[in-house]
């Protein structure tokens, strides 16, 4: 059975400038001990996706339709919020984009890590800190005795991503959202904070569902990947697969648009042209349409639905023109 | 071409003044001695023996401070280990950092001695003149030290309009009341004024402005029109209401205590016939409960109690307002979210993560609302409202100074010594909350 099961997850924003389809029918699929990545471009509605999940997401001005949100065989729409802010930190824990904002300033790290053991675990301070400090080691803080007390602006952006990391694994959840994890840093520590992830991954079979809009990081660290766009999975597939043979166009131009090192310096730089589709005002057809190559007449009209190719269950695409040359009917 | 390196020299730093032990107690004998000379100046009667000692204090102080200042260079230690620093709170570590300020720990203890000298007074007044709150003892002479020098109600009409002289420090004023010991009084009267205007915003402005603007939505909604309510109210019209029905309480209690003492006494004998009589010569028969309660009241709660909880009841709505504003942009933080994602509630959420980053305006707009409590104070004691003869506040005394002065009649002093206290006392508010702004937040720490 998968740990989290999400069907047909529909997350609207009322605004003044009308209905903001932030989400807009996603199904998602993770099972226990995978990483999933979920990638897409900046607002395509990755973040409200898992906000929707973790029932973060404030009604109004957000409507909120599904028809089921699983998390480990429990249907969390059925929860009250006295219910389900008990799994959020303990069964399901996040960790934010920006190490730099994602603490609070006036708190010490010891504060901040012990919380979720007071809140969820009904622990003293002596039990937290001693497991506290415990994680600090594990996510390679040096010497976490003496930085106990020490307040946020006193580490360093990698430093408090592992400091997120440890707080978020404070209650050994079994679901941990990575929104968007190593943006905020640069390169080198981008492959210290992934490698941890992996480790802690191995170390305690944490499942991870795994948000960025770099393909490349996904590629490296994730088992199956979501493509998302305009508030719809646009394709879903395992990692290997989507890297041979992607089959939306929208894919094959997110992979087209990754500067690789083995690329002539005179190849022209792919970009996708046109802009991001204004949620309020979808066309009626494809989102994709209006900045597709192979659009076709029917784009414009019908709406493509998620559909399963190859006969694969993990192998999903929302196209009338796969990539693959098949015209669907 | 290299510079010679020197083996057998300890590097070394000059350490800032704050550093240097005993600099704090230093800096306060300079800034008292600087009081206490202005004060003495206008002291005409002034044995030469007094400007001797003062001279002497500045001479210990000068070579306190020259000799401290040869301490000041120190070996350049190793920085302070982790260890010493462990177990720090936010607060202690803001005493810490408070500490550095020289000029918060100056007002600090500035504040301090002046607080201790206000409720001082008030304490030996009271040992010295048990029944002082009684109008009809203040007419009672006493020639002691105590009673001169510290006796706020002690009047002597020979000596109205002394100006400041060796047995009135800070001269008299139209009864011959000393200044000195009335200034002392006034403070405490200021003081409480902002004690409590200050604790009602803290507590109840703070917590009404984050809960509001945490929760939004409705509640947000109808906490925020309430306090628009109390807003809109014509605060001053408002308070002079009360202070007048409190007045006209005051008034019909102390016309009729004694008709209804005789009337009561009269019915625990029995003497039913003579009770009614009494009444009737008063014209009391149809009011007595009315007359009964206002004299309950009289004696259970006293116009300076009012004129507190009218205070307090108005100082904390712009708190309110302000920490709701602030509160609406910090709740869209993302450790705010963070917070959530972790599970805290929302009452965890509103006092341990919003509300520390709340300090910082908090305390700024508290430093503004004490000298504001304060002249409203002195407002309503000007109007005849807040304190009555023979209490006064700063406020009160430097109005009623400032009436009886003109060309012909320069009582300087009747306003000049309030003022001045006023005037130090805003001061070192200011300069103390300065300060705990800015050791309150960590990323201030050096
Ligand atoms: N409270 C809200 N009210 C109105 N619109 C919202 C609200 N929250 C999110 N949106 C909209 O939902 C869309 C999706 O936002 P989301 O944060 O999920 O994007 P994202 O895919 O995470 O992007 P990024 O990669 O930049 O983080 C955005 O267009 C945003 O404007
Ligand atoms: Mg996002």
């Amino acid at each position: 059975m998968a740990l989290l099961e999400v069907q047909n997850l529909k997350t609207h924003f009322h605004t003044q400038d009308g209905l903001v389809r932030a989400v807009d029918g996603v199904s998602l699929n993770v099972e226990a001990g995978k990483t999933v990545g979920i990638v897409g471009e900046s607002g395509s509605g990755k973040s409200v996706t898992n906000m929707t999940i973790l029932g973060l997401v404030p009604t109004p001005p957000g409507i909120i339709d599904a028809d089921a949100i699983l998390f480990e065989g429990q249907d969390l729409r059925s929860l009250s919020k006295e219910q389900l802010r008990k799994l959020r930190g303990n069964r399901i824990a996040m960790v934010f984009q920006d190490p730099m904002t994602s603490l609070n300033p006036f708190l010490t790290i010891e504060d901040q890590l012990t919380e979720p053991l007071l809140i969820h675990k009904g622990q003293n301070m002596d039990q937290a800190r001693q497991r506290v400090l415990q994680l600090l080691k594990e996510v390679g803080i040096p010497d976490p005795q003496s930085r106990l007390k020490d307040y946020p602006h006193q580490f360093s952006g990698g430093m408090r991503q592992r400091v997120m990391m440890a707080m978020a694994l404070v209650c050994e959840p079994s679901l941990l959202i990575c929104d968007e994890p190593t943006t905020a840093l640069d390169v080198t520590i981008q492959a210290q904070i992934l490698e941890l992830l992996k480790r802690i991954q191995k170390e305690h079979g944490t499942t991870i569902i795994f948000i960025t809009h770099d393909l490349g990081v996904a590629a490296g660290f994730c088992d199956e990947i979501y493509v998302m766009y305009a508030g719809r999975i646009v394709e879903h597939a395992q990692t290997d697969e989507l890297f041979k043979t992607p089959l939306h166009p929208y894919t094959a131009s997110l992979l087209k648009s990754v500067p690789r090192l083995d690329q002539e310096a005179s190849e022209a730089f792919v970009t996708i042209q046109g802009s991001p589709p204004d949620l309020t005002a979808l066309p009626a057809g494809c989102s994709f349409q209006p900045r597709c190559d192979h659009a076709i007449s029917r784009c414009e009209t019908e709406r493509p639905t998620l559909e399963e190719r190859e006969g694969n269950h993990s192998r999903q695409c929302s196209c009338f023109v796969d990539l693959r040359g098949e015209v669907k009917s | 071409m290299n510079i010679p390196i020197q083996t057998d020299d300890v590097p070394m730093r000059k350490r800032p003044w704050g550093e240097v032990p005993f600099a704090f107690l230093v800096n306060l004998s300079w800034f008292m001695s600087f009081i206490v000379g202005i004060i003495l100046i206008p002291i005409h009667d002034l044995p030469i023996t007094a400007w001797i000692a003062w001279g002497l204090w500045f001479a210990i102080n000068l070579s306190v401070t020259l000799f401290l200042q040869t301490k000041r260079m120190v070996p350049l230690e190793a920085p302070v280990s982790k260890k010493e620093i462990q177990g720090t709170s936010l607060f202690k570590d803001a005493i810490n950092r408070l500490k550095q300020n020289q000029l918060a720990t100056l007002s600090a203890g500035v504040l301090i001695l002046m607080m201790i000298c206000c409720f001082g007074q008030s304490i030996i007044a009271k040992a010295i003149h048990p029944d002082i709150d009684d109008p009809k003892s203040i007419v009672a002479l006493e020639n002691s030290f105590l009673s001169i020098h510290f006796d706020h109600t002690r009047l002597n009409k020979e000596e109205s309009f002394s100006p400041p002289s060796t047995r009135h420090w800070f001269g008299t004023d139209f009864a011959g009341r000393d200044i000195f010991a009335r200034t002392l009084y006034g403070g405490t009267i200021s003081f409480l004024v902002a004690l409590v205007a200050t604790i009602v915003s803290l507590i109840i402005g703070v917590s009404w402005g984050a809960i509001s603007g945490y929760t939004g939505g409705k509640t947000d909604h109808y906490m925020m029109r309430f306090v628009d309510v109390l807003y809109g109210l014509p605060f001053m019209f408002l308070i002079i209401l009360i202070m007048t029905l409190v007045n006209g309480v005051h008034t019909t209690a102390s016309q009729n205590r004694d008709i209804v003492t005789q009337y009561e006494d009269f019915l625990a004998e029995g003497k039913t016939e003579e009770a009614d009589k009494v009444l009737q010569e008063n014209e009391l028969t149809t009011n007595l409960g009315t007359v009964k309660a206002a004299i309950w009241l009289d004696n259970n709660i006293s116009p300076v109690f009012v004129m507190f909880i009218a205070i307090g009841l108005v100082s904390w709505l712009t708190m309110a307002r302000i920490t709701r504003g602030q509160v609406l942009s910090l709740k869209q933080r993302e450790f705010i979210t963070a917070a959530k994602t972790i599970g805290a509630g929302n009452m965890r959420i509103i006092f341990l993560h919003i509300v520390p980053n709340l300090l910082g305006p908090v305390i700024i707009y508290t430093t503004l609302t004490i000298p504001t409590v304060m002249l409203t104070e002195s407002f309503l004691s000007f109007l005849g409202l807040g304190i009555s003869e023979p209490q006064c506040s700063w406020g009160s005394l430097a109005s009623a100074g400032w009436k009886e002065i003109n060309v012909i009649k320069p009582y300087w002093w009747l306003v000049a010594y309030p003022t001045l206290a006023m005037f130090l006392t805003l001061f070192s508010l200011n300069f103390i909350g300065d300060g705990l702004r800015d050791a309150l937040d960590p990323k201030m720490k050096r």
